[in-house]
Parts: structure tokens; C-alpha cells; sequence
């Protein structure tokens, strides 16, 4: 049985990609997860890795062709065993991914591969902060009222400003740093497939512009209506899908970024209500004695949240 | 608040923010968040509505002990009505 191997989405907004060059030959064998040739798109140079095993029967095109995502690059003669579970796969789970499921496919492969991860966790005391949330709340129109998560949100935002190497890029072996934090929020599109709209210059907003912009983008996430040009530049991502069930939840890091927060369910431990915050954090650019500092300074606003009372 | 007007309340308020929630097909003694997918946007946005129309405010030190619709239901039916602040554009 015969594949054609198309050119991969490596991003959102990527249209085409130039085929540097080519890691396997014709009558080659490869097996899953082998790297078959090096792509240039705008942003990087990747290398795409096969999904299947069996011997090249022909390289479509040639190096230095510009290929537009989802033109065929390579025929592949699939071996016995791969048959047959292709033909397995066709009759029970036949269905491609959707555009969106293969972007965040494509980013965190890539990420797990070329990243060290390593995952900080840390439980902080929320007593102080939801009484003062309440104060606050029951006093302001409904439509006025202040979420906990922006809460978190502006905290981390703090903690960014003095812990260096968190709110950096790190591509093609150059770290990046940034004063602004451009912050992605991971939610969810309307399949409920995960994807990270950035708010760009998020520490110069207040409490409610942030949320604003939060409840802005989740609308228009579910709606499907969030631009390309929304996914990119992002420097630092928070993750609070935690809060639909789990106490904890560590993410994979977004590439070129260097860190991920990841916010669970507020809960009660003894009476006292906690929440989990997580880090993973890129291990080729900082250590876990930053990444618990960063945990610490977020705990440390958390616990004074008269500090934001200018910031509302 | 009876307890009828209250749960008449919650069902249009499900309807509108929530459509793909099935209401009444939702069963009011088990864990809530067991049998529907809601994080805290959502929740903000019913308790927006809560507070707009039926004056209660619901505060975040209670989220943790609303396991089920009844626990909601039930709270809001103790609670004396307090005509909310005026909102944007009201």
C-alpha cells in the first residue's frame, strides 16, 4: 500500500514551506519517528519526521522546492504491519485531525522533542485573597465583578517583572528577552481543542482591561473567530484548564517559549481553601531555583492583595 | 425566593448562556461539574446573570460548597433579595 506524505502544517498561519533538504533516499527504509527532510517555513528550520514505516518508493519533489501545506513530497511503500493497521485505523477511527488539533499536534511534538522540561509545583494559601475578592465583589455591579483567575493572571504578571528568563524565546540557539509580556491564555475553540491567543503587553493593563481582553478572547475562541495573528509572539503562557477538575496541571511548553503556568482547581485543604500553581520550565534556559522564586513572588501578591487595589 | 421560582430562574438563565447545557436533563442531587464541562468563565458569567436578575450575590468563598444544582438552588432560596448596583448601561 502506497502513502503520500504531504507537506505538514508546522504553524497556524504557515501557507508553504521550502524543502531544504532531503534526510532519507529512494529504496530507503524508514521507521516512525525517523526525520525525512528539512523544511524552512518563516519562522524556523524544522525537521519533519515520519509517522509510518516502510521503504521510499520516490521523493516527489526536490530540494529547494517551495511546497504549499498538504502538497504531496514523498510516496511511501508502507510495510505489512503498517498495512495493516492502516486499514484498521481507516475502518474504526478514519478521520483526520482538525486544523487546529494538528497545529497543537505539530507544537507540542516539536516541544517535547526538543525541549527539557522540568515541573515545579507549588500550593498557595487563597484565604486572604478570596476574602477580599468577596468585599470587593459584593459591592460592584455584577457585570463589574472580578474573576480570582485575573487575579492570578496579574500576579504572574508581577512575578515576570522580577525573575529574570521566564518571559523569553528561545529559537535557533539565541534567548530572546522581553520587557513586555505578550501572554498567552491556553482555552478552548469550539471543538474543544486547546489553542493560546496572545494579549499582547498584558502588564501594562489593569485588573478589569485584562479582563476585558480574557473574557474577549474566550468568546471569541469558542466562536472560532480568533485571527492568526493572535497565536504568535507570545513570551509567556498560562494554562488554568486545571480548574475544570483537576487540582494540578503541568503543561508543555509553547516553542520558541520557555515556560508554561499552569493554575488548578481551587479547593479546600483542612478547611483552608488552596490552589495548586505549577511550572514547567525550559531546562536548557533557566533553573528550578528561578522557577521557584517565580512561584514564591506570585505566592508572596497573593497573599497582599491590597496591592491590587491600584491596579483595579 | 421559592424554590420553584428558582429553579425557573436558573433554567432560562442555562438556556441562554449555556445552551448546550440540557437543563432538565441534568440531575440536581449529583456533582455538577461531574456532569457538565464548565470552567470559570462560565460560572462567572451564570453568577453575572444570577446576581442581575435575582439580586443574589454568590461569593467565591461559597463556589467550593456548591457541589450540585440542589446546593445552588437551596442557597439561593435562603438568601434575602438585595436589588444589585446599577451595571454599564443600565
Amino acid at each position: 500500500m502506497e502513502l503520500k506524505v504531504p507537506m505538514p502544517s508546522l504553524g497556524p498561519d504557515m501557507q508553504e514551506g521550502k524543502l531544504m533538504k532531503w534526510l532519507v533516499h529512494p529504496h530507503e527504509k524508514v521507521k516512525k519517528g525517523d526525520a525525512l527532510a528539512v523544511i524552512e517555513t518563516t519562522k524556523s528550520t524544522i525537521e519533519i519526521e515520519s509517522f509510518h514505516s516502510g521503504v521510499v518508493e520516490r521523493l516527489i519533489r526536490d530540494e529547494g522546492s517551495v511546497v504549499h501545506v498538504g502538497e504531496e513530497i514523498l510516496l511511501l511503500e508502507l510495510d505489512k504491519t503498517e498495512e495493516r493497521t492502516m486499514d484498521k485505523k481507516v475502518e474504526t477511527e478514519g478521520v483526520p485531525l482538525s486544523k487546529n488539533r494538528e497545529m497543537v499536534s505539530m507544537l507540542m511534538s516539536r516541544s517535547k522533542k526538543e525541549i527539557p522540561h522540568f515541573y515545579l509545583k507549588h500550593q498557595i494559601k487563597l484565604g486572604t485573597l478570596i476574602s477580599w475578592l468577596d468585599e470587593k465583589n459584593k459591592h460592584l455591579p455584577p457585570e463589574e465583578r472580578l474573576l480570582l483567575p485575573i487575579v492570578f493572571f496579574k500576579a504572574t504578571l508581577l512575578a515576570l517583572k522580577e525573575v529574570e528568563d521566564l518571559n523569553c524565546t528561545f529559537e535557533d540557539g539565541k534567548l530572546k528577552r522581553f520587557d513586555s509580556v505578550n501572554l498567552s491564555i491556553v482555552l478552548l475553540d469550539k471543538e474543544k481543542t486547546t489553542l493560546a491567543p496572545t494579549i499582547m503587553n498584558a502588564e501594562k493593563l489593569n485588573l478589569r482591561d485584562l479582563q476585558q481582553k480574557v473574557l474577549d478572547l474566550d468568546e471569541r475562541a469558542r466562536s472560532g473567530r480568533i485571527h492568526n495573528t493572535e497565536l504568535f509572539n507570545g513570551t509567556f503562557t498560562i494554562t488554568n484548564l486545571g480548574e475544570r477538575g483537576v487540582d494540578e496541571v503541568y503543561g508543555v511548553i509553547f516553542p520558541p517559549q520557555v515556560a508554561i503556568l499552569g493554575i488548578g482547581r481551587p479547593h479546600e485543604v483542612n478547611a483552608s481553601f488552596v490552589c495548586d500553581f505549577t511550572l514547567s520550565a525550559d531546562h536548557r534556559i533557566t533553573d528550578g531555583l528561578y522557577g521557584a522564586k517565580f512561584l514564591r513572588k506570585i505566592d508572596s501578591f497573593l497573599q497582599t492583595p491590597k496591592i491590587f487595589e491600584e491596579m483595579l | 425566593m421559592n424554590r420553584l421560582d428558582v429553579i425557573n430562574k436558573l433554567r432560562d438563565i442555562f438556556q441562554e448562556l449555556t445552551p448546550e447545557i440540557p437543563f432538565d436533563e441534568l440531575n440536581f442531587q449529583e456533582p455538577f461539574r461531574a456532569q457538565v464541562e464548565v470552567d470559570s468563565l462560565d460560572l462567572y458569567r451564570i453568577f453575572v446573570r444570577i446576581h442581575r436578575t435575582m439580586g443574589i450575590f454568590i461569593p467565591d468563598s461559597k463556589l467550593e460548597s456548591f457541589m450540585s444544582l440542589d446546593d445552588l438552588i437551596n442557597y439561593i432560596s435562603e438568601q434575602p433579595i438585595h436589588r444589585p448596583p446599577p451595571g454599564p448601561g443600565l
